[in-house]
């Protein structure tokens, strides 16, 4: 795509570097040039070790072993951030951190200074022409004087850009000081925000700064993104297992398939739908507690069959922020996944079936009853849908309060002076889920995040609701706990109560649901469903 | 919220004048919701002066404008103080009984034959000095602002009744403290010049210099601000500072108006600062405490009072007046208000 560059040396190649967290090796002998003028994919999945390999890139992060060469210095590391900003590494994040009050000029002005002593007069006009200018140069259609707070995810991508890139017009190699050189640029999964259709501008950008002798490392999710990129580098478990230097490229399918690995398939597949969980914390739980249902739903006895009153959820052209009329339905006992990138609707849905957020068309029906469009927290629950939010500490639970006190406040009258009863119901919930430590008065924000989601689980399933909607359950949840979860989805299931599964991670998907719903723009993009569900096509669905 | 149309997507001006003109031309049909909303106070305030002008004789003559407008010194100046813990995100609660302490100080000093160069530093100083206090407290101590400017209110009272003996303090009050309270320069006070002195400086500082757009970056969002290479940890305790200092110009000019300082002064001068601070808020650049704002709404609250007092309306109906414009201000402008602090 670019002419070959004058440069015979890349401006930082890797050389076998490794990095250990423990016993954990997250690089190993990982080796990667980085050429002037060239657009870098680097590709892999959750936990491949691109994040680590980034973090040494920008200095965050020193190698174990191996070294890097820059511009022919061999060097064992970057030693600080600011060290390998000090040789013209620039790194752009996934969240653009903007102050929303601030006018975009500010902002600008704020990372590159007013030209103006501090209690000097800020030259607005200057200050607005020369951010004017810059924005033009770098594609960025905003006005100077717009807040940041109304600026678009394609916009906030394209000004932090402009702000890294602010002061480069000169032609590389050209009369600027080495360090305000901008040499190496890595990009964070940037466009993951910003709409299909907007992230092309976005990419023609990052193919500008390259085409100034610029080193673009691009970190990204989406296949199709590899159109811009020269080369391509594919990172699994720690190792480089695909390389490609410019020249042809490997079809999307063959690179999932070197993301994905062998042998993953089956360990994605072990706990398969149908198979009888490890444990039963559900039956357990409903065992010890007594039923203090706030719904109007009848719930199916433990092991009973599922219900034949038709689908325990029924959503119909649902829209919002996000939503742009997306139906589904999902009968009881039945698992259903939900996956996409940021801004498909992944997110809204499970805020808008919580009652945190209002959806702003479409109907929702729990086992037949419609719900209406205001219905909030409380409607929803009383309608029995029990949802765990993806902030657990935010929306979840209440990190003051103990244990005892979380679990029983969806319940409270239920429970009103009836300590007994409160003691036994408390206790079944720890035991059922075996949470850590086991004492009722232990301050839920004391707890690890395993704990703590077990204890949400817990809250909402002693409501016997007809569904269960979990966003992200297992962030930052250890891997112990995160078993216990994973039966207690499969075990809920069996016991007639319909789950909605989102989950960021493919693998998760692939090995709880019975079918999963890959979202795109607020809508439905495909169903994948028994022998299609596999991690390639989810992977390849998703991140197309 | 979702934004209606381009028509109504704020473009703020960056300390520029303010947008009513140039979009007076632009734009046809939203011009007068548009000035409604960020002018409303203004619009207000001319409506008032209008009604009591045709209602009262006494209104509109010099002696009674002159007679408003050096009444608010004081109330201006603590507006002014407040402001800066506001838009740093902080609350400065102490500023009440701050001013009466300083005035009891000055009035105590000046009893022991202090001279007025002694008096006025003591004040305007230590009110710089417990405001720095205040800062340090909140950001080096990490105490929430709201709890360590209480306290250190209520510290104050007590050294207030300490100092005065629960009496009213009025021997040898410095000749220059009473001039600057109370004396004339031309048609207006020289109180009220001074005062429209630091208006105007505080304006060019917080619209017009960096360490003023900083202030506001650390009110949107500290975090981003720290690690945006802002010191925010300094700019919060200076914040404070100021905020004392000006009270300390206001505790001088109580003691020089009124000649006696009396130990239960102060605190009730705390909601009204607050409220012409908030009042503010709906004007000129909506959704920001900002200077012009907040002299609008001081103007606003003092005309009502005087207007109605002339009227001769029962006490009781003033502080029913301030609330409810306070409440009506803010819910017109709050669309405008509200767009600030949404993301997208």
């Amino acid at each position: 795509m670019t002419e070959p560059n004058i440069l015979t040396q890349p401006v930082l190649a890797l050389d076998g570097v490794v990095k250990v967290f423990g016993d954990f090796v997250a690089l190993d002998k990982v080796s990667v040039p980085l050429a002037a003028g060239q657009v870098h994919a680097l590709l892999g999945a959750n936990g491949s070790g691109k994040s680590t390999l980034v973090k040494i890139m920008s200095g965050v992060l020193q190698p174990d072993g191996g070294q890097l060469d820059f511009l022919g210095t061999p060097l064992a590391g970057f030693g600080s951030p600011a060290g390998a900003a000090g040789r013209g590494v620039r790194v752009v994040h996934q969240e653009a951190p903007f102050i929303d009050s601030l006018s975009v000029a500010e902002t600008v002005a704020f990372a590159r200074g007013f030209g103006t002593p501090t209690v000097g007069r800020i030259p607005w006009r200057r200050l607005r022409r020369d951010v004017a200018a810059l924005l033009e140069e770098n594609d960025v259609a905003v006005s100077p004087s717009q807040l940041c707070a109304t600026l678009t995810p394609a916009d906030r991508a394209g000004l932090s850009l402009a702000i890294v890139m602010a002061g480069q017009s000169a032609p590389a190699g050209g009369p600027d000081a080495a360090g305000d050189q901008v040499r190496l640029l890595i990009v964070d999964e940037v466009t993951a925000a910003i709409p299909e259709a907007e992230a092309s501008r976005h990419l023609a950008r990052l193919r500008a700064v390259a085409d100034r002798g610029v080193a673009v490392v691009m970190v990204t999710h989406r296949l199709a993104e590899l159109e811009i990129a020269d080369d391509v580098t594919v990172l699994r478990a720690g190792k480089v297992v695909y390389r490609e230097d410019g020249g042809g490229r490997l079809p999307a399918a063959e690179l999932v398939a070197r993301m994905v690995g062998p042998g993953a398939q089956q360990a994605a597949r072990r706990g398969a739908p149908g198979a009888a969980p490890a444990s039963r914390p559900v039956q357990s739980l409903w065992k010890s507690t007594p039923a203090v249902s706030r719904g109007k739903v009848d719930q199916a006895d433990a092991g009973a069959a599922p219900a034949s009153r038709g689908p325990a959820i029924e959503a119909s052209e649902l829209t919002g922020e996000q939503l742009s009329g997306l139906s589904f339905s999902a009968v009881a006992g039945e698992v259903v996944g939900f996956a996409g990138l940021r801004l498909s609707g992944v997110e809204e849905l499970p805020r808008i079936l919580a009652g945190g957020s209002r959806r702003t068309g479409g109907s929702l029906s729990v086992a037949g009853h419609p719900i209406k469009r205001d219905a909030g927290p409380a409607a929803m629950v009383a309608a029995g849908i029990g949802a765990i939010p993806a902030d657990r500490l935010h929306d979840g639970g209440v990190a003051s309060l103990s244990v005892e006190e979380n679990f029983i406040l969806p319940t409270l009258g239920a429970y009103w002076h009836r300590p007994a009863r409160r003691r036994a119901a408390v206790k079944g919930v720890i035991e059922a889920f075996d949470v850590r430590p086991p004492r009722p008065s232990a301050l839920f924000g004391s707890l690890s995040g395993g704990n703590q989601q077990k204890v949400l689980l817990g809250k909402w399933l002693a409501l016997r609701p007809a569904v269960l909607v979990l966003d992200d359950p297992t962030y930052g949840v250890d891997p112990a706990a995160r078993e216990t979860i994973f039966d207690a989805i499969v075990d809920a299931a069996a016991l007639g109560i319909s789950v909605l599964f989102f989950s960021t991670e493919p693998e998760q998907l692939v090995r709880v649901c019975s079918r999963v719903i890959v979202l795109r723009d607020g809508r439905p993009l495909t169903e994948l469903t028994g022998t299609e569900l596999t991690l390639e096509n989810l992977i390849a669905w998703s991140y197309q | 919220m979702t934004l209606e149309s381009t028509s109504t997507t704020p473009s703020i001006p960056d300390g520029a004048p303010p947008p009513a003109a140039r979009s007076g031309v632009r734009r046809g049909a939203g011009v007068s919701a548009r000035i409604l909303r960020s002018y409303g106070t203004v619009v207000l305030l001319i409506a008032l002066i209008v009604i009591f002008s045709a209602a009262s004789p006494s209104f509109l003559t010099l002696r009674n404008l002159q007679n408003v407008l050096i009444v608010q010194t004081v109330t201006a100046l603590m507006t002014l103080g407040v402001m800066f813990p506001l838009i740093v995100g902080e609350f400065d609660l102490s500023v009440g009984y701050l001013v009466g302490f300083l005035a009891v100080l000055g009035a105590y000093l000046s009893g022991d034959n202090q001279g007025p160069v002694v008096v006025m530093v003591a004040m305007i100083g230590g009110g710089a000095v417990i405001g720095l206090v205040n800062g340090l407290l909140n950001q080096r101590l990490k105490i929430s602002s709201f709890i360590a400017t209480l306290g250190i209110g209520i510290i104050l009272q007590g050294l207030t009744q300490g100092i005065s003996g629960g009496k009213v303090l009025f021997s040898n009050i410095p000749a220059v403290v009473s001039t600057l309270g109370g004396g004339y320069a031309g048609a207006l006070a020289i109180s009220v010049w001074i005062t429209l002195g630091f208006v105007a400086v505080l304006f060019y500082v917080l619209e017009h210099t960096p360490v003023g757009r900083s202030w506001y970056a650390v009110g949107g969002s500290e975090r981003v601000a720290f690690l945006a290479g802002i010191r925010t940890g300094r700019l919060k305790i200076a914040a404070f500072a100021i905020s004392g200092l000006l009270v300390g110009v206001a505790a001088v000019f109580a003691l020089g108006q009124s000649g006696s300082a009396n130990p239960g002064f102060g605190p009730d001068l705390l909601l009204p600062a607050y409220a012409s601070a908030f009042l503010g808020v709906t004007t000129y650049r909506a959704g920001y405490y900002n200077v012009i704002g907040s002299v609008v709404g001081i103007l606003l609250l003092a005309v009502g009072f005087n207007g109605l007092s002339l009227l001769g309306v029962p006490f009781w109906v003033q502080p029913v007046f301030n609330g409810g414009v306070l409440l009506l201000a803010v819910l017109v402008a709050r669309s405008e208000a509200r767009r600030v602090r949404v993301g997208t």
